[in-house]
Order: structure tokens, then sequence, then C-alpha cells
């Protein structure tokens, strides 16, 4: 008898999946995206997957983009931020009877031949949470600033959260359904990846750590975070806690 | 009287008289609580001495260094309830704004209508099928 994951793994299309196959959600949060969106829905739209695309308000056409492919486009008529996004498609995708739901950057940094591997934990009931790990895959034009970044945030991480992991930063993550309604996310703007971990800790959730890649593109570095934009996540998550 | 006490004495007085005059007329309590914060700037700046004997009745030498102490412990609580007010309001506007979104959802090209139920809430909505019509709608709304 196959195994759920090896239909997924497969190439099925979602009309090819057996009935009792489990219902996996690519939640992708989107802002000003039209042209990586594109690339990336491309990438990830092979029937295998349930998708919705979260556009966080865009003033472009990242909506429109979005609506081209056969995915649900959910749209915030203001800028809200990522964290809030990625609530909002966690929702519906809840709403939707998710088994499974992958969180997936919109800018092509995430490779979707990865979902496999990353879902296979929750799939098999291993973990509650998979959170992809790029310091134990590997990065493609990752810039030393960031590498510097990441790695103090994990320090920080360590030792205000407890966790103990090797990415702290990492959008590329599977929850199971009872992991995505347990996990409370407050923080609508990028201190959300954090407060993620935070809720691991507090709610005892099991996870474990996947390798996948990150491949960062010049025009998305230049759209991104800056590495200064890190301690203006830790004043977020700090005084989110203070306003608790 | 130094000049000091000649510029902000007149002023504080004037400012606690607007303060009385509206609250008999909105009978508001906040502005009671302003006024008493108004006449004790008005005790402390005419009477310097009188910071000066709450120092010492605190153990606290002289009366500039108590009112000090006294801002160093107001000003960051007056702050974190001011951030945790704002906090609260921008995620009661998050709030909305993802409830209309999900109210709002359309599906892509080639994907049936659904129902959808929020977590948690036990209200379903149907979602509106992909049509020129709605996406006409999302167009309207951005603009």
């Amino acid at each position: 008898m196959r195994t759920a994951i090896e239909h997924l793994s497969d190439g099925h299309s979602r009309s090819e999946q057996p009935a009792d196959s489990p219902a996996v959600w690519l939640v992708i949060a989107a802002y000003n995206e039209s042209q990586r969106l594109r690339d990336t829905l491309e990438m990830v739209c092979d029937g295998r997957w349930n998708v919705v695309v979260v556009d966080d308000g865009s003033p472009d056409d990242t909506s429109d983009v979005a609506g081209r492919f056969p995915v649900w486009v959910v749209r915030h008529p203001i800028n809200c931020g990522q964290g809030a996004a990625l609530k909002t498609g966690v929702d519906f995708a809840l709403g939707h009877g998710a088994e499974v739901i992958v969180t997936f950057d919109g800018d092509g940094q995430h490779d979707a031949r990865e979902i496999p591997q990353l879902i296979q934990p929750v799939l098999e009931q291993k973990a509650d949470i998979a959170l992809g790990s790029r310091f134990l895959g590997r990065t493609v034009r990752m810039p030393w600033t960031r590498w510097l970044t990441l790695k103090a945030g994990i320090v920080f991480t360590r030792l205000v959260s407890g966790i103990r992991v090797s990415d702290v930063h990492n959008g590329f993550r599977a929850l199971s359904r009872q992991a995505a309604r347990t996990i409370e996310i407050r923080q609508p703007r990028m201190a959300h990846a954090s407060e993620i971990l935070d809720e691991i800790v507090r709610h005892r959730l099991r996870y474990v750590e996947v390798p996948v890649t990150i491949t960062y593109h010049e025009e998305t570095l230049l759209k991104g975070q800056s590495s200064l934009a890190a301690l203006r996540i830790t004043g977020q998550l700090l005084l989110g806690r203070f306003s608790r | 009287m130094n000049v000091f006490q000649w510029i902000m004495l007149p002023v504080l007085v004037i400012v606690t008289i607007a303060e009385l005059t509206c609250f008999a007329r909105d009978r508001r309590r906040v502005r009671l609580l302003r006024t008493a914060i108004w006449i004790a700037a008005v005790v402390l700046i005419a009477d310097p001495d009188s910071a000066t004997s709450l120092a010492q009745t605190v153990g606290i030498g002289r009366g500039t260094d108590f009112v000090f102490y006294v801002f160093m412990l107001v000003t960051p609580a007056v702050l974190f309830h001011l951030y945790s007010q704002q906090f609260r309001m921008r995620q009661d506007i998050v709030l909305l704004a993802r409830q209309e979104a999900l109210r709002t959802a359309v599906p892509g090209t080639g994907l049936p209508q659904l129902s959808v139920e929020l977590p948690g809430r036990g209200d379903s909505f149907e979602t509106p099928i992909a049509s020129d019509d709605s996406s006409k709608n999302s167009g309207e709304r951005r603009e």
C-alpha cells in the first residue's frame, strides 16, 4: 500500500489523488511580488498542492497575477504585514479542511521540489511542525551580512525563547492542522517568525528541522529586509511580549 | 519669584481653569485627574521647598531629584501603556482587514466555488465563483 507522501512526491494531480490523500495547502504571502510571484506560482501550481495566495494590500498587480493561476486569492484591503498575511492564509486553508499547511515565500527564495521532504515528518505524524533550515541545507548567493544577522538571531532566540534551532527566520515550514490551530500569531509584521518559535515552546509542540535550499536573488535582496531590520524585529518581539 | 515662575505659573493657572471649565461642561472624570496634576505642578513651581520636603520624607535629599525619580518611573509606564494601546488598536485593524479579505476571497483560473468556514468561529460563507464580474469587483476595490 502506498503512503500519502508517495502520492504527493510523484506528481499526481489533485484529481488523480485518492480521496484519502491528505489536503496539503500552500500559503503564499505576497506584497508587491507580481513578477517573482508569477515564477513562484509556475513552480508550485503542478496540481499536487492547494494554494492560497494572500496579497497583503499590494499596490501593484500581485492579485491579478495570482488570479491567472489555479489558486485562491485573498487580498488584504491594507498592508498588514507578513505575519498577518500568513495568519489569513492559514485560516483560509483551515477553513478549507487543510491537514498540512506549508508556508512558502512568494519571492522565489524557496524550492517547491523540497515540499515533499518538508511535509513528510508532519504527514507521518513524527512532528507537529517541520521547520526548514538553510543551515542544515544550503544557500545560494547569501550575503555574509545576512549570514551574520541570522547567526546572531539564532543565539538571541536560544537565549530568549529557549529553543535550539539552526535557523530562526526561515519562512519555509510545514504545520499539521492541529499545530496551525494551536499557534497564535499575534505579531503582524516580521517578528511572527520568532513568535512561532515561542509558540512551539509554549505549547510543547513537536518539531523537526528539515534541510532546505534558500536562493537569494538580487531583486529580493534589494526589496527584502536589510540586516539592520533585525534590530527592529527584535524590538517588535520584545515590546510584543511586554504588551501581552 | 524668578522668571521661570513668572512665565509658568500664569500658564498653569489658565490651563487649570480651562480644565475645570471643561469638566463643568462634560463631567469627564479624567479632567479632574488632569486638574490635580496641573495643581501639583503649580504648587511645586510656586513653592520649590515643598518638593524638597516631600523628597526628605521619602529619604531623597533634593526636591529636583524627587521630581526626576517620579518622572523616571512614570515615563516608561506611560510609554508601555501607549505602546500596548497602539498594539491592540493595530491588531483590531488587522483583524478587520483579515476578515474582509477572507470574506472576499476569489478563486483563480480553474478553481471551483467552495464554502469557507473560519476556524473557531463556526460561521461559514460562500466565496464567489471566478468570473469576469468578480475580477472586475476586485479591481474596483483596489481603486
